[in-house]
């Protein structure tokens, strides 16, 4: 059989065009075009041939062809959708073209059907060693064109439906409003339904969120429709496959380009190593264990698995990063170091979103399986927005305004409190027409919060980069209170509470929108936390965050006896005696330091670590036995939702101590 | 007053106050689950079609667990997951409902000899091997059908122990915002979600069985009765309390049943209304004003380690205030005050509110 030993050369050829094209695509093209053009001719007899083994080339030819033609289209489009995009244009040209052309096309195979042309490939690979046999089982000749018609509208269908149901699907989740999801990560909008539901009315075939449906019908596939005839489908041809949408499905049945769909087909069925068991194949990069997660399907699988992106996927080995060796740099111009930490805290911060920059990264490097990161980021940026986003301003605000050289400052505290003096004095005056407790502050502020100012927001000098790294994790921390709490005041107000400290809090009351409604968060108290008792008496007139001093001018006997009670009950009892009622305050300043006033005492709050596994939380109502109507009335657990986040408590030591 | 002025002298103003309630104790309990296998990305709920199946609570043995569905459709062993599934289904029928350390590691005695009468439908099933590959075969050949059936394990238990406050250890609570208030809720218990395999176990159980039949088929039930009542006498006997502790407890996990809860969503209108009935104070008008049993320095004292100062004749454990600190700062810089800079701007007021403290603490102590 001639043809037999031809495609062998072609198979060589594709084989050096697939390499091409992992490294260069499109470069790789011209230059192996014109080499290859000495085959065509032969392969032309070829390509018209019917029978069974003949035909898997045709195939290859015909694929390939259009891979080839979207050549033109193809060095416009993302580099990084190679995979299948660019076929799609081409489809209708491609009957147009010679035969040579197609055969040029077999040997480049490369651009965009670069994985489009490896199970073609292969099987001609094999037709050159083991013949035919393998692939006859598989493959029972061409349909026919009921068969074919019957297939296409049976995906139509099935798209159709799916589409109905991800819409109701989007539609009721749209309706609960999910709680759950710890900042930065905030998912609110990349519910399960929010891409999947905007990538289907995309349209445009280089547009990102085609692609991401087309993985997303692709990946149904193989569970779905067995009908399909193509026991093993390779994920690229699947992928141009599920590329179809479903007008363009109809566009292309109109024109008669069913038949190139079913070549598609036709590569599929001829690559013969791919057992239908062993399902798409996948980038190992991608590859989960086993995620038992998804009920829903695979499409679920996958959204998670590129969520995986995000953090660490749990259960897997994890590969630890590569990073590179930065020498012990120390320094002692504290200027550079503020400068570079600027830059860390920049990058701490960042690294929230992580997520974000690795997608960019990795899409570009890894193609299309990551890009439905990037829609990710695209939903979240606005999302985050909404919290009045304080990333560019608190990080530069923060370590440009400490003018104070700090070395001085925290052994010399007095000093400062001169220099302070007047601002806090400034302060003062601000609060003192609406808060009772802006009066006291003067009293003690002076040496205190001169000295705690410059412990916090002053710019340490930084020895070592361990020392900056956890400068500015610490600077992260504090940004991450201030933008999860701070934010009472709304976003428009922060220009009002700059020149006046108390605005926010007013304004915090209208805040139509308020990320931490209907969120539970951890709260992690010391050991040893002071019991709250509820006082009798009503005339306290503040919420005094330093007591020390004003609180006992009025209540020094009431502290005693509440305290004489707990002197006894703080060592032994497992935990204190909260009463319920109103405890104190929590304050959150700019600098995203939090202080918490304990009934009195001075807390002071700090963001906990922020893990990556999930953590919910629940409450479980048990009937009791005697009122207990049938077997399914034991109890209820009602699902609070995700932990949002972790604040851990403890003694504010610069109120305590200092 | 512009704002380059504010950077330079603004002393970290207040950007967001709440008022911080303590909310009533809960009749309901309040858990957090730690499911240390899951990535934050994929909770549990109804959005993500991972709504739990069911919980169950031994709420006096202290342990959880909740059933997560499992996609038998995708990564998943048909052949395995039909043999577990009919474990679990038939150990379920044999009364064994928990395994593991929730049910104190006991099996359920599975009734020999007469347990094949007592339940005549299934004894077919489990007289040999082979009846019940040619089970699966069935199952594994209509597995959708069998799926429904309940003869595949279609889902995974996760569990673990309830961990409560314990005196030292951290105490948390839930943190609440509406609007500009904060209300803390007391959490009842940590309880850290694994995975539980109970499967595994159920096979284990359902070999034993089988193995069992097998020889009481062969010669008459050699009663291990004798053996279990030298166990309970040497138990009587036991010296060891520690070891008798945990039998006890084990024991109680095994005779406590599971509680089924009915599981609501995150999303559920039930769960919203609980939500904001249970971890709000109602009246936050009304609320009283809580006082702390301890003002800092009386903090600051409890949380330190004691003091014993040996030059101190009055008491032992009496605590240097301030201004004393500051005094023997003065005279004495080796002194063990090392509790930071001292503020010289104290007022004799706050003297004598310190002794009064101190005084107390020492009393209490």
């Amino acid at each position: 059989m001639p043809p037999r030993g031809r495609p062998r050369g072609g198979v060589r050829g594709r084989g050096r065009g697939r390499g091409a094209s992992t490294v260069a695509e499109n470069p790789a093209q011209p230059t192996e075009e014109s080499e290859s053009s000495a085959l065509p001719v032969e392969t032309t007899g070829t390509a018209s041939n019917p029978d069974p083994i003949g035909h898997s080339d045709t195939e290859g030819g015909i694929k390939i062809t259009h891979a080839d033609n979207s050549m033109p289209d193809a060095p416009e489009s993302q580099p990084e959708a190679s995979a299948g995009q660019p076929t799609q244009p081409s489809t209708n040209p491609a009957p147009s073209r010679p035969p040579v052309q197609r055969l040029d096309s077999l040997k480049n195979s490369t651009v965009g059907a670069s994985r489009s042309a490896s199970p073609t490939s292969r099987g001609t690979s094999s037709a050159r060693g083991k013949k035919p046999l393998t692939r006859q089982p598989v493959f029972k000749g061409r349909r026919s064109k009921e068969e074919r018609e019957a297939l296409a509208q049976e995906t139509l269908e099935r798209e159709r439906e799916r589409r109905a149901e991800r819409e109701a699907e989007t539609r009721r989740i749209n309706r609960g409003f999910g709680r759950g999801e710890w900042r930065g990560r905030g998912d609110r909008g990349r519910g399960r339904g929010g891409y999947m539901r905007d990538n289907v009315p995309v349209s445009g075939p280089f547009s990102l969120g085609r692609s991401t449906a087309g993985n997303e019908a692709s990946r149904r596939v193989p569970t779905t429709s067995t009908s399909g005839g193509s026991g093993s489908r390779p994920r690229v041809k699947r992928e141009m496959h599920g590329r179809y949408d479903v007008e363009e499905e109809q566009l292309r049945r109109s024109l008669g380009i069913v038949v190139k769909q079913e070549a598609d087909d036709g590569g599929d069925i001829s690559s013969d190593d791919d057992d239908p068991m062993l399902g798409p194949r996948k980038d190992i990069d991608q590859i989960e264990a086993v995620d038992n997660s998804d009920d829903d399907g695979e499409e679920e699988g996958l959204a998670d698995k590129r969520k995986k992106s995000n953090g660490p996927p749990l259960m897997l080995p994890i590969r630890i990063p590569r990073k590179e060796h930065h020498e012990r740099v120390i320094g002692i111009n504290t200027e550079a170091s503020s400068a570079a930490s600027a830059k860390i805290l920049k990058q701490a911060e960042k690294k929230g979103d992580s997520s974000s920059l690795e997608a960019i990264e990795s899409v570009t490097r890894k193609g299309k399986a990551k890009v439905k990161d990037v829609e990710i980021t695209d939903i979240r940026r606005p999302y985050k927005g909404m919290w009045q986003d304080p990333d560019s301003e608190d990080g530069v605000i923060r370590i440009k305004d400490e003018p104070v050289s700090d070395d001085e400052v925290i052994t010399v505290p007095e000093s400062i409190a001169i220099g302070a003096g007047d601002s806090t004095q400034n302060e003062a005056l601000k609060q003192t027409g609406s808060s009772p407790e802006a009066e006291k502050k003067p009293h003690k502020g002076k040496g205190r919060q001169g000295g705690r100012s410059s412990m916090y927001d002053s710019n340490p000098s930084l020895q070592t980069e361990e020392e900056r790294q956890e400068w500015s994790r610490h600077q992260f921390d504090l940004s991450e209170i201030r933008r999860e709490l701070g934010q009472t005041a709304p976003a428009p107000a922060t220009a009002a509470a700059d020149q006046d400290g108390d605005t926010p809090m007013e304004d915090g009351e209208m805040k139509p929108l308020d990320i931490k409604a209907d969120r539970v968060y951890l709260f992690q108290f010391p050991p040893i936390v002071p019991d709250l008792w509820a006082t009798v008496v009503k005339k306290e007139p503040q919420d005094e965050a330093a007591p020390i001093i004003t609180a006992a001018d009025q209540t020094p006997i009431k502290v005693e006896d509440g305290e004489s009670k707990s002197a006894s009950n703080v060592s032994q009892s497992s935990g204190p005696t909260l009463a319920s009622g109103r405890a104190g305050k929590l304050r959150i300043h700019e600098s995203g330091r939090a202080t918490l006033n304990w009934g009195g005492t001075s807390l002071e709050l700090k963001m906990g670590i922020n893990p990556h596994f999930l953590q919910d939380t629940v409450v479980t109502r048990i009937t009791p036995e005697n009122q207990r109507v049938g077997p399914g009335d034991e109890g209820e657990a009602l699902g609070f939702g995700q932990v949002r986040g972790k604040f851990v408590v403890t003694p504010d030591w610069y109120e305590i101590v200092g | 007053m512009s704002p380059a002025a504010i950077d330079l002298d603004d002393d970290d103003p207040v950007v967001a106050e709440y008022d911080v309630f303590i909310t009533p104790e809960l009749e309901e309990k309040a858990y957090l689950l730690q499911y240390l296998n899951r990535s934050k990305d994929q909770p549990y709920n109804y959005r993500k079609q991972m709504q739990p199946m069911e919980m169950r609570i031994k709420e006096n043995a202290g342990f959880i667990e909740v059933d997560v569905p499992l996609n038998v459709h995708y990564n998943y062993n048909r052949v395995k997951g039909v043999g577990w599934g009919e474990a679990l289904r038939k150990a379920k029928d044999d009364n064994q409902t928990a395994f593991g350390v929730a049910s104190g590691f006991e099996r359920v005695n599975v009734t020999r000899g007469g347990g094949a009468a007592g339940r005549p439908g299934r004894s077919p099933a489990n007289h040999g091997g082979l009846d019940m590959e040619d089970d699966i075969d069935d199952y594994l050949r209509r597995f959708d059908d069998a799926n429904e059936k309940g003869h595949v394990l279609n889902k995974q238990t996760l569990g673990g122990q309830i961990l409560k406050d314990e005196p030292g250890m951290p105490k948390y609570m839930l943190g609440t915002f509406r609007g500009n208030e904060l209300h803390l809720t007391r959490l009842d218990g940590i309880v850290q979600m694994r995975p539980q395999f109970h499967h595994i176990d159920a096979m284990a159980q359902q070999e034993i069985v089988a193995r069992r039949r097998e020889r009481d088929a062969a010669d008459a039930p050699k009663a291990s009765e004798p053996r279990a009542v030298q166990m309970q006498v040497k138990s009587a006997d036991g010296e060891n309390v520690e070891q008798d502790s945990t039998k006890k407890f084990l024991r109680a996990a095994h005779e406590e049943k599971w509680t089924k809860l009915r599981y609501h969503d995150e999303d559920s209108p039930e769960a919203y209304a609980l939500y904001n009935e249970k971890l709000f104070v109602e009246d936050t008008k009304s609320a009283p004003k809580l006082r702390s049993s301890m003002n800092n320095e009386e903090y600051l004292d409890a949380i330190s380690a004691p003091r014993i100062d040996p030059s101190d004749k009055v008491g032992k454990k009496r605590p240097l205030t301030r201004k004393q600190m500051h005094a023997a700062d003065e005279s004495d810089e080796s002194d063990d005050s090392d509790e930071g800079p001292l503020d010289p701007s104290s007022d004799p007021h706050m003297m004598d509110v310190d002794q009064d403290g101190a005084r107390t603490v020492a009393k209490g102590a």
